[in-house]
């Protein structure tokens, strides 16, 4: 018997292939998002929403990741946006093989800005690295105030944090002020927005922020 | 879910220690020992479950897997190192109320193995 020493990240094949879709989507020029939620949250919604208010100033495409059915994919395409769907049967989380395998049928070009919408989960996700210049996790108010405590890693690993559902607080029982507090809490950095996508509210904050984020990130690759 | 991320994660640490365990020419790997951040979505037990199920038919068929879980550390500038409770959570020194960073707690990897 003998002890090698290795002190070696576990993630490193992960790792390494999110290096090349980066540089992928460098080459083609296009801004990465990486949507993550719990299921029901509100991602595909966001994701419509989004569409409605950027489409007419960038292009957009989307990947989309489920356990299982093309509905997602099928909304997205329904608003004239091209998606492509991973199925990933029992995985509970996209990883960058997943996304380096789309990547071979779905053409870049000529798009600014992909969204990769996760597998709804509120822990795995969080783990695997896509090659994204941006995590944007979706998180529905009404799921209780106190779940960014609960579940620390994915807030932690947001740079922003969109508080969905926001017409249905009175409803709920449940208090914004609080919430946002205890995001804040675990990840100090993150720009929260309260939106709807039921009425609208608070979107336009969002994507403002969103196309600002991305011609900054832009700029700097250039 | 069927499938777990833990899942995920075994077969990344097998393929790291076959990997490994082929360099040296070793017919066996009897030891695994992964470090495991506490600020990180993994669960200990999980990885151990996942690890006797996937474990079959490797060369670490007969091994046993170590984790160690790394507690969450935090640094503040004034008052130095600490650990944190994951459940308390907070980037704000609880001494002086400046700004924390994290500088443990957020490990996911192979230590060391065990070859014959």
């Amino acid at each position: 018997m003998h002890r090698v020493v290795m002190e070696k990240n576990i993630l490193e094949a992960n790792e390494a292939l999110a290096d090349q879709n980066r540089e992928h989507f460098r080459r083609e020029g296009v801004f990465v998002v990486n949507l993550m939620s719990a299921p029901g949250a509100g991602k595909t919604s966001v994701l419509e929403r989004t569409i409605e208010r950027l489409a007419g100033e960038c292009r957009m495409g989307v990947i989309e990741g489920d356990l299982m059915t093309t509905i997602d994919a099928d909304r997205i395409r329904a608003m004239g946006v091209p998606a492509y769907q991973i199925t990933t049967g029992s995985v509970c989380h996209l990883d960058s093989k997943m996304v380096h395998h789309a990547l071979d049928h779905f053409d870049l070009a000529g798009m600014d800005l992909l969204v990769i919408e996760n597998v709804g989960n509120l822990v795995c996700p969080a783990e695997f690295n896509l090659g994204e210049d941006l995590k944007v996790m979706v998180f529905s108010t009404v799921e209780g105030a106190e779940k960014p405590k609960k579940y620390p890693v994915m807030f932690h690993e947001a740079e922003a944090v969109l508080l969905n559902k926001i017409d249905l607080v009175p409803y709920a029982g449940v208090s914004l002020d609080e919430l946002r507090c205890n995001v804040r809490e675990v990840n100090p950095e993150a720009q929260i927005f309260s939106i709807s996508c039921r009425t609208g509210e608070g979107i336009d904050d969002w994507t403002i922020w969103l196309k600002n984020r991305m011609e900054r990130a832009m700029a700097e690759r250039s | 879910m069927e499938s777990m991320h833990e899942a995920s994660i075994v077969r990344n640490i097998i393929e790291i220690a076959e990997r490994e365990a082929h360099r040296h020419g070793a017919s066996a790997i009897s030891r695994i020992k992964i470090r495991i951040g506490e600020f990180r979505g993994v669960v200990g037990e999980a990885l151990e479950f996942s690890f006797e199920v996937l474990k079959a038919g490797t060369l670490a068929a007969g091994a046993c897997l170590e984790v160690e879980t790394v507690p969450l550390r935090m640094s503040c500038r004034s008052c130095g190192e600490y650990n944190c409770v994951l459940s308390e959570l907070s980037f704000n020194c609880p001494t002086c109320g400046e700004a924390v960073l994290v500088t443990g707690g957020r490990e996911l990897e192979v230590e060391y193995l065990e070859l014959d």
